[in-house]
């Protein structure tokens, strides 16, 4: 019966972040890639983490002292993360903004096709023939070198974008350069600018937090699912009557789900300077963090379990009215 | 010079790191969902030619619920009730054949058994056969039960695992059983796994190499700096090992360890008398292996007759290389020599008479007028001043089963008296069981049995100091704490340098070894052999203190150090196996040679031990699965409409 108990708890735990890992963020190479680096930067702040509660042996098991140092390394690597991901990123182009620009590239086109249209009209018929015979030819050209030397051809469009979206980004570092780069459009493939698009912000740092987040899981709840499976069951040392293993999968779904959380809104607070969204993400960790402590002997798993999942629902809600709200999803008019 | 300040400052910071690195450890979960028990014995298989028996759990062990059956009641209960997974708690009372078949026989799916062992059991059993060794002694055709009350449940094959426990822990599976009973939640319970290597047959697991011979050392023991070929032998004699359902309880108060303590004390007393009188040779023995058809005995006396050296090693005179033998002294014993035979074969629960009087009984081989002589040295003693002990010649018409068969079979016109506390039943009531225990002995008897037989065995040597025989109080009742109720005594100590695992002593022969150059050697005969070279001690160097046996090299060849002096002794093991096992060099394995000598093999085993735990309940763990099942099928519609939602109005990517 304990296979049971160990698929009940995996499908517990982890179920809305895997799910929300297949269905959204391994649609995109780059997603999957962030929420990669994401787990190895929470890989890290964990690292020293341990190595802060190794090198204090009295303190060792006084939580209360290694909770907030533990909370420390990882909002601080996480803004780490946040700088080396602006440094990358900030000045590309999302996708919304490559479609943009091809849609532009593609009406300057047509612009340009009418003019000549217009202008063709006007020669005599013989030379026409030759020079729409000559244009074609060298249209042939273009593509086939666009295609096969693709990487200086992307390297030097990236550049091409990059500067000319630098001196309107560097007045507002935000997602919403749309307008202006409409101006400097000139010639980009559409096709390698949309491989090498990156997505918006908010699915970023969502990827960030769900590899974080799943990594927590796997860390801090997946070596003690292990002994689930086997014949015995541990109770809660403050619930007596109540399977350790299930609370645990309950507390490891709420974290995991505030991770991302906090991913997305710590990222819109840095990336935006409302730094009031970082005060609040800080916050709830640290009263997560101090909840879980409920769960030691003689005091109540309850009084743990409900304000988390409260918590949990309440940074859902305003991750979303704040992702809503933000400068980096593009409203479709 | 500042530099190397600021070094010492963080070495010493370090090291202070390193110093109080002394937190306690944080258990890991599985500690903390699995209980060990330090002191959980097993039942093993063991095989011979023709099948198994014993225990064996399945490859990852057995798990089920605690199921307390301490009355008729629950019992009942048990049978009628349809239950699955049950681990039965068996009190004491309820462990025998007639019950735990009856319940196999119900196809109840029990998944093991736990013994246990916090009170006593209140009626006579015994788990061995009613004529133990019948095949390999004298009288392989007799009708004679010499143990009525056994049941032969030892020599039943089992496929679950039983095992027993020690006293606190059989109290505390009592509870724990008991709460499950009073449908505590949540519930106990516990998972045995004691997984054997071997099955089919000796044979087969010989040959795979999953089993090794049972057998052991035996002992024997002289005072004399050599044994001569001039001079008779007397020889006084008690087979060492017993057995038990849980080989790890295998005490045997009355079955053996009563006699070892009076063997070693009457040793302890001639030790102290003038034996210039004596005009025949003493030898004291302790035969392993003889519960498994007399492996010892057999194997010294076929030693003793057949053995012949052809590749003496070169480095020591004593050892035999073809044939595998670390020391040849036996050789120097003339088989012809030895005269007597004083056997004490379960000695310790003797029956009292109104006037308080201990009957012993002198068993003989028939025809009696062989033994007659040394029968009416016994009997002569009965009216000495004050004695407590009376000698009877038994009215049985059989030996019983004794060591003493393998010397009669070659040479029955060895005098021979088998000292026992039965006339022809079984006076204990526990044989090979693990209730034969201290409380099953008669300790009052001790120094009047102690002294009676010094005086006997005097006189029957051809001395006579009766009147300054004395025995050592302090000697045998240490010796009787020692052998009786816990094997970590002072004298444990004291003579071995090594501490015992399990206080519980235990007397099973266990195996001779996986080679004969790879012997097993158990710590009981290794305090035995050590508290015989002492007492037999006949030169010592009390000036040169010694800490371990290499010491003594120099000072005093072939000596021992005990108790930090070193000690020459003829004190020598001698090897207890079956004479139908041969081993082959070219597979380094045991083979059978000869299949009409006893043939008992116990089984490998990686490891047993048995754990207690809690356990969910079954219900719950399903509604958390579908739980986990719906959570996730809910979070992915969620996350489609959600998508589907906000495409609408965002571009999302």
């Amino acid at each position: 019966m304990t296979q049971v108990l160990f698929f009940g708890c995996l499908f517990v735990a982890f179920s809305p972040a895997i799910a929300f890992f297949f269905f959204v963020i391994a649609r995109n190479s780059q997603l999957i890639l962030l929420s990669i680096g994401g787990s190895f930067f929470w890989l890290l702040s964990i690292l020293l983490a341990s190595i802060w509660w190794y090198i204090i042996p009295p303190m060792r098991s006084s939580y209360w002292f290694i909770i907030p140092f533990s909370i420390a390394f990882q909002e601080l690597f996480r803004y780490i993360f946040y700088r080396l991901y602006s440094w990358g990123f900030n000045n590309r182009p999302s996708l919304s903004q490559i479609q943009q620009l091809h849609q532009e590239q593609l009406r300057l086109q047509f612009i340009r096709d009418q003019q000549e249209k217009d202008n063709n009209q006007k020669l005599p018929k013989d030379e026409n023939k030759e020079l729409r015979h000559e244009q074609s030819l060298e249209y042939e050209k273009d593509n086939s070198s666009l295609s096969s030397s693709s990487i200086s051809n992307q390297s030097s469009s990236v550049n091409n974008t990059d500067q000319s979206s630098s001196s309107s980004s560097k007045k507002k570092p935000d997602g919403d350069e749309d307008k202006d780069i409409s101006e400097s459009v000139t010639d980009i493939n559409a096709r390698l600018e949309t491989l090498s698009a990156r997505p918006n912000h908010t699915l970023s740092s969502a990827a960030i937090g769900t590899g974080s987040g799943l990594t927590y899981g796997f860390v801090m709840f997946g070596s003690i699912l292990w002994d689930a499976t086997g014949p015995g069951t541990l109770f809660s040392p403050a619930c007596p009557s109540t399977n350790l293993f299930m609370v645990s999968a309950i507390l490891t779904m709420c974290i995991i789900l505030l991770h991302i959380c906090n991913s997305v809104l710590a990222f819109q607070g840095y990336r935006s300077k409302q730094y009031h969204i970082v005060a609040f993400v800080l916050l709830t960790h640290f009263i997560v963090s101090y909840l879980t402590l409920l769960n030691q002997p003689e005091r109540n798993c309850v009084g743990s379990l409900v304000p988390i999942i409260f918590i949990t629902i309440i940074s859902i809600i305003y991750t979303f009215y704040n992702l809503l709200r933000s400068d980096s999803i593009t409203k479709i008019d | 010079m500042d530099v190397l300040f600021k070094l010492f400052i963080v070495l010493i910071f370090i090291v202070n790191i390193i110093r109080c690195d002394i937190t306690p450890q944080v258990l890991s979960i599985s500690d903390q969902i699995y209980v060990d028990l330090e002191y959980a014995f097993p039942c093993v298989r063991i095989l011979t030619e023709n099948g198994q028996f014993g225990c064996s759990s399945k490859m990852d062990g057995n798990s089920g619920t605690l199921y307390l059956v301490d009355s008729d009641d629950s019992l009942n209960d048990l049978m009628n009730g349809h239950k699955n997974n049950v681990l039965l708690v068996l009190d004491a009372n309820y462990f025998n054949k007639t019950i735990v078949n009856n319940i196999i026989t119900k196809k109840i799916k029990i998944e093991g058994i736990i013994v246990l062992t916090d009170k006593e059991r209140t009626y006579p059993y015994s788990p061995d056969v009613t004529y133990p060794n019948k095949k390999y002694g004298l009288y392989p055709n007799s009708q004679i039960a010499w143990n009525p009350n056994g049941d032969s449940f030892s020599y039943q094959d089992f496929q679950f695992p039983i095992f027993s426990t020690d006293f606190n822990y059989s109290y505390a599976m009592r509870n724990l059983s008991l709460s499950n009973r009073e449908g505590g939640y949540p519930a106990y319970g516990a998972d045995l796994r004691s997984f054997m290597q071997a099955s089919q047959d000796a044979e087969t697991c010989l040959r795979r190499g999953f089993c090794a011979p049972l057998g052991g050392k035996s002992i024997w023991s002289t005072f004399s700096k050599e044994v001569s070929q001039q001079q008779d032998i007397l020889l006084v004699m008690i087979p060492m090992d017993s057995t038990a359902f849980f080989h790890d309880l295998a005490t045997g108060a009355d079955a053996v360890a009563y006699g070892q303590v009076v063997l070693l004390s009457i040793m302890d007393t001639l030790s102290r008398v003038n034996q210039s009188q004596w005009n025949m040779q003493l030898i004291f023995a302790m035969w392993n292996g003889e519960k498994w058809g007399y492996l010892g005995t057999s194997k010294f006396v076929d030693d003793l007759l057949n053995f012949n050296c052809t590749q003496v090693s070169s480095q020591d005179p004593t050892v035999c290389q073809q044939p595998v033998n670390y020391d040849m002294t036996f050789e120097t014993i003339d088989f012809q020599r030895i005269k007597m035979i004083v056997e004490l074969n379960q000695i310790g629960l003797p029956e009292r008479t109104p006037n308080n009087q201990s009957l012993y009984y002198l068993h003989s081989y028939q025809p009696t007028t062989v033994s007659k002589q040394m029968q009416d040295v016994f009997v002569g003693h009965n009216q000495d001043n004050g004695t407590e002990i009376q000698y009877l010649v038994s009215t049985a018409t059989e030996l019983p089963p004794s060591s003493t068969m393998s010397f009669l079979k070659f040479n029955p016109q060895i005098q021979q008296v088998v000292v026992t506390d039965h006339n022809m039943e079984y006076r204990n009531p526990f044989y090979a069981s693990h209730d034969d225990d201290v409380y099953n002995v008669d300790p009052d008897i001790l120094p009047h049995i102690v002294k009676s037989l010094s005086v006997i065995i005097d006189q029957l040597a051809g001395g006579n100091n009766s009147a300054i025989i004395s025995a050592n109080p302090q000697f045998y009742y240490t010796m009787f704490s020692c052998l009786l109720e816990s094997f970590t005594c002072t004298y444990v100590d004291q003579y071995l340098n090594k501490y015992p695992f399990n206080p519980i002593p235990n007397f099973y022969s266990s195996i001779y070894g996986t080679a004969p150059y790879n012997q097993f050697n158990t710590i009981e005969t290794q305090f035995f052999y050590n508290i015989m070279w002492n007492i037999t001690t006949n030169q010592m160097n009390t000036t040169a203190q010694c800490k371990k046996t290499s010491d003594c090299q120099e000072s005093l060849p072939g000596s021992m150090c005990l108790n930090g002096m070193c000690m020459l002794s003829n004190t020598h093991y001698h090897d207890a196996i079956s004479l139908g096992l041969g081993f082959d060099d070219t597979t380094s394995s045991w083979f059978i040679q000869n299949s009409s000598y006893p043939i008992f093999v116990e089984s490998n085993w990686d490891y047993t031990d048995l754990r207690v735990y809690l356990l969910s309940n079954p219900s719950t763990e399903v509604v958390f699965l579908i739980m986990g099942i719906f959570e996730l099928t809910i979070s992915i519609v969620i996350i489609i409409l959600i998508k589907k939602h906000l495409s609408k109005k965002y571009k999302l990517l």
